[in-house]
């Protein structure tokens, strides 16, 4: 089985993380920041050590990161909290989002509290930056945009976005879905909250994600609970990170995460892209001279180590299915992104896409090159 | 230990406990009730004073210090 899904979520995991899970079953089974025992104890401080590591790794403070089920949660969290604390905006994103930005907006919007307005990616870096300073207007409170577009990999300017932010006093909010543990962006760059996932670049288990702060914006919290503080107030507490995590955390994954964000810094974020856009290079090239494959890449603009194609004469769910049956596994269909799809002219069916992990070697990608240029090179009617 | 510094949650006692320790003071991590409801904090029998002075250097905000006599 050769494994090259992982945009969706990466595997295998480290044994180091797999170990920490097994480990944190067994030794930090108390539930961290609820009780004073020692067992509990020990546990919150293991939870604060991952803490620290994932706001080491995006510029924040510990204090300033709180811990999520996934992406998509930490996206709704920073979308409806800021727009809700602001009491509502103009929200300014991007055709290359995902639908766990875009539908939040179009909640948002439906229920008045925030109008909306979408910058086109087409053309150069220079195109789309001037595209989102050009819709940002007096109303307008929250940029958000994607780091690295999820369904063909196009990264975005987001560090000159930030300055533009930063000078009209608009939150910006960064989905690094697909970026973290890939490219070095940290809220020091002049963003406001970043959001990620704990299981796909940062290899840690499923069910986890994080949302960062630099502070500046206030987030509303849109889930109330038990956090542990503040227990006789009616009111949720208001302060980080027990405003965004009411209820238990994963605490086992959380533990694990922490091992992986270790995992991804021995190896270093460089190293890892520059080994995983090798793979795609290779894999663009090995498909380079057949007709049938068409890749969905521009010249002159970077991409995150993510490629998307199609097959003249095969659906990508059949291409997809023909893949599996042959121990290639690779997602295909809408990414649920329908925005980049309607941009590249894939809304029709979507697009196969390739996504290879540090784990992935260049015999993996020849293999999955060959069988591609064996079976599709030729059109069956 | 003779105090109780209460922190504003379990993140920040977790941290404080970590930074104290790295500078040299004898503490520990700890929850306690009182009316105001759950508190995070840490234990100590250090000059609770030069500790919250540390402390708020780091931005951690100690919100009171109680005496709780030698009940350990």
């Amino acid at each position: 089985m050769i494994y090259f899904d992982n945009a969706a979520t990466t595997y295998p995991k480290p044994q180091s993380v797999i170990k920490a899970v097994e480990a944190a079953l067994f030794d930090y089974g108390a539930n961290p920041g609820r009780s004073g025992h020692k067992l509990s104890l020990k546990t919150s401080d293991a939870v604060y050590e991952a803490r620290e590591k994932c706001a080491e790794l995006f510029g924040a403070s510990a204090e300033n990161t709180a811990f999520t089920l996934n992406c998509t949660a930490a996206l709704n969290f920073a979308i409806k909290g800021v727009c809700k604390a602001l009491g509502g905006c103009g929200i300014v994103t991007t055709d290359l989002e995902h639908n766990s930005v875009i539908r939040p907006i179009y909640s948002l919007s439906k229920e008045r509290i925030a109008e909306y307005v979408i910058a086109k990616s087409k053309g150069s870096d220079d195109e789309l930056f001037e595209s989102i300073c050009s819709l940002c207007d007096a109303k307008t409170g929250i940029v958000v945009m994607t780091a690295g577009c999820n369904v063909d990999g196009r990264i975005t300017p987001v560090k000159r976005v930030a300055e533009f932010c930063r000078s009209k006093n608009i939150c910006l909010i960064v989905d690094m879905a697909q970026a973290a543990g890939v490219v070095d962006l940290k809220l020091t760059d002049g963003i406001n909250i970043i959001c990620a996932p704990g299981h796909k670049g940062l290899y840690g288990p499923m069910g986890t994600g994080i949302i960062a702060t630099d502070g500046k914006y206030e987030i509303k919290p849109i889930i109330e609970g038990g956090t542990g503080s503040m227990s006789l107030d009616i009111r949720q507490p208001d302060f980080m990170p027990d405003s965004l995590e009411s209820g238990t955390i994963n605490t086992p994954s959380v533990i694990a995460l922490s091992a992986a964000v270790t995992f991804v810094r021995s190896r270093g974020l460089e190293r890892i892209y520059s080994h995983e856009n090798a793979l795609c290079e290779l894999f663009i090239n090995g498909v380079s001279k057949n007709k049938r494959v068409k890749v969905y890449r521009s010249e002159g603009l970077s991409y995150l180590p993510v490629v998307s194609f199609t097959i003249d004469g095969v659906t990508p769910s059949e291409a997809a299915r023909h893949f599996s049956d042959n121990g290639f596994y690779l997602r295909s269909g809408f990414h649920c992104n329908f925005l980049a799809h309607r941009k590249l002219g894939t809304a029709d069916r979507g697009t196969v896409r390739f996504a290879p992990s540090v784990f992935n070697t260049r015999e993996d990608v020849l293999k999955f090159c060959r069988f591609i240029n064996k079976n599709y090179s030729f059109k069956k009617f | 230990m003779k105090y109780f510094i209460i922190l504003k949650n379990a993140t920040a006692a977790s941290g404080a406990v970590k930074l104290l320790r790295r500078k040299g003071f004898r503490v520990q991590q700890g929850r306690i009730s009182d009316k105001n409801g759950c508190r995070f904090g840490i234990y100590t029998d250090n000059d609770t004073e030069k500790i919250c002075s540390i402390l708020k250097t780091y931005n951690f905000c100690c919100i009171s210090v109680k005496r709780i006599g030698e009940r350990r």
